[in-house]
């Protein structure tokens, strides 16, 4: 996305102009990912690599795979999600639209939101649409795998927002895509436990589950997008 | 055994126990030591005067 | 109308020095009495445990090293939101100093578990509740020293590593939480040490040395923050001072 983004109509604080500028962040990510899709594809390749990957390292019996299922593939969306997470903000970061976007009359959580939900839709949601192909080496019945793409779907704010916010903290620092493992994955563990242990389990324990990530979802939207554009306006002002 | 044998070897345990209380207490020294080391460290460049005129950031 | 109690006395560098060294002293001789009191107590005195023999007393540092390990990242993000609220780089300076002693108590809490679940339960590590929170809250503590120390400009690696930790801090629960819940979901295969309670004499002698514990963070708080402080500010006036006064000494 380059500096040269306009902003539609002059910058005012009025609702009309905010949401335009909330369409253009999300018109101006959706153009720059597009750009760059062979990354994101490289993203969803790496998930199905991993995937594919457990059966040959613990053997092909079937009761153990139905068991690991949901968890192989639940670590295998979060790692996936966390490669692709340094380049969400890097090129804007670089070439100033970030600073526009935080020199902005705009509330900036809003803005971030908005980008953050945009990245997180495309590195996750492909995801969860192959599920369906996954569930056959796996063994997962039609009702296991739409508890784990209902899990699925309902972790991506969480985990977008939360990576995003360390995404944005080790903007521009030295080894920060290592830095970014160590910072995310411990946060994820609520994720883990919810989503892949709900799996399996009666319907009520799976209502509880689900019940419960959304609820974190719902907190995560209201309470995580301050903290995204603190940590961008760290990264801008120094 | 008298009692102040089992207790010494912990009922046959000791070496966890003692083990557990003497790993904590090196770690609790090694952080003083470090400190230390740092403190040692700040005095060091602080003797050379000509170049030290404040105007370092830290 | 009394005296108005001024909030930021010691927020300046030079009197928080100057409290962290009288304190200092006070705070390391009561953690010695109160832990060699604690220690006959636990050690020697408290009776042997009907299920575990002698092997339990591992409790008496295993519990405190555990309950300090989590009050210090409170703690810590305690004094990051009081920095990034107020603005005071001295609290940003004082989360700094909690963090290392945070993952020392961390650290051993899991050493000292491993150590008691090897003759108890029959393996090194056990995936219980505690121990497992235990490990993710070390690698919380490590991010936060990490991302400190990879940013170069000290004050943007104060505020990054102060809005990671009270994001951190906000999640401690939740994912103390889910560990518990995954606890009692995935059971039969671990029988960990949950939690059992304790008779009278013992308990008295794991709050003594909770207590030792604490006098101990704070004395090793406040001297690594003594030496944060006369690394940050070395080129003021009171700290060349107090360094040449060093140098005399030493």
């Amino acid at each position: 996305m380059t500096a040269s983004v306009v902003w539609a109509g002059a910058p005012t604080r009025d609702a009309r102009s905010a949401w335009r500028a909330l369409a253009v962040v999300w018109r101006a990510t959706m153009l720059s990912q597009w750009r760059q899709r062979a990354d994101l594809a490289a993203a969803w390749c790496f998930f199905l690599v991993v995937v594919a990957l457990f059966p040959l390292a613990v053997g092909p019996e079937p009761q153990l795979l139905q068991r690991m299922g949901p968890g192989v593939i639940w670590v295998a969306a979060v790692l996936a999600t966390l490669g692709s997470l340094p380049r969400w903000f890097q090129d804007d970061w670089q070439d100033g639209t970030l600073e526009q976007m935080v020199l902005s009359p705009y509330p900036l959580p809003l803005l971030m939101l908005v980008k953050v939900a945009t990245h997180g839709a495309l590195a996750l949601l492909p995801l969860v649409a192959l599920c369906p192909v996954l569930a056959l080496p796996y063994g997962l019945g039609a009702e296991a795998l739409g508890v784990l793409m209902a899990g699925l779907v309902l972790g991506l704010p969480v985990l977008s927002l939360l990576g995003a916010v360390a995404a944005a903290l080790v903007l521009g620092v030295r080894s920060g895509a290592v830095l970014l493992a160590l910072l995310v994955l411990p946060l994820t563990v609520p994720l883990l436990v919810l989503g892949a242990g709900a799996v399996g389990q009666p319907v009520e324990v799976v209502t509880a589950h689900l019940s419960l990530m959304a609820a974190m979802a719902l907190l995560a939207v209201v309470g995580l997008p301050w903290a995204v554009a603190s940590a961008v306006r760290l990264a801008v002002e120094g | 055994m008298t009692t102040f044998e089992v207790w010494l070897t912990m009922g046959g345990k000791g070496w966890y126990v003692w083990g557990a209380l003497g790993m904590t207490l090196l770690a609790l020294l090694a952080e003083w030591w470090v400190l230390r080391l740092q403190r040692r460290a700040l005095l060091r460049p602080s003797q050379d005067d000509t170049w030290d005129m404040g105007l370092e950031s830290s | 109308m009394g005296t108005r109690v001024n909030w930021f006395y010691f927020a300046a560098p030079s009197r928080c020095y100057r409290l962290a060294q009288r304190l200092q002293p006070w705070l390391l001789a009561a953690a010695l009495v109160l832990a060699a009191w604690g220690l006959y107590w636990g050690l020697w005195l408290a009776p042997t445990d009907a299920q575990q023999g002698e092997v339990y007393r591992i409790v008496f540092v295993h519990v405190p090293a555990a309950w300090m390990s989590m009050v210090i990242y409170l703690a810590m993000a305690g004094w990051a939101a009081v920095g990034l609220v107020w603005r005071s780089r001295l609290s940003h300076m004082m989360a700094q100093a909690l963090a290392p002693t945070g993952a020392l108590m961390t650290f051993v809490a899991l050493w000292t578990g491993a150590l008691w679940g090897q003759p108890t339960w029959g393996t090194w590590w056990v995936w219980d509740a505690r121990l497992t929170s235990e490990l993710l809250l070390l690698f919380l503590y490590l991010g936060y020293m990490a991302l400190h120390a990879s940013i170069e400009d000290v004050d943007r690696a104060d505020r990054a590593a102060s809005l990671l930790a009270i994001v951190g801090a906000i999640n401690v629960p939740v994912i103390y939480f889910s560990v518990v819940w995954w606890n009692t979901l995935h059971q039969g295969a671990s029988i960990g040490p949950s939690g059992s309670s304790m008779a009278e004499p013992m308990l008295r002698a794991l709050l003594v040395m909770v207590a030792a514990a604490w006098c101990y963070t704070l004395a090793a708080v406040l001297a690594r923050l003594r030496v944060i402080l006369l690394k940050r500010e070395r080129h003021t006036a009171w700290a060349t001072r107090v360094l040449q006064a060093q140098e005399t000494n030493a």
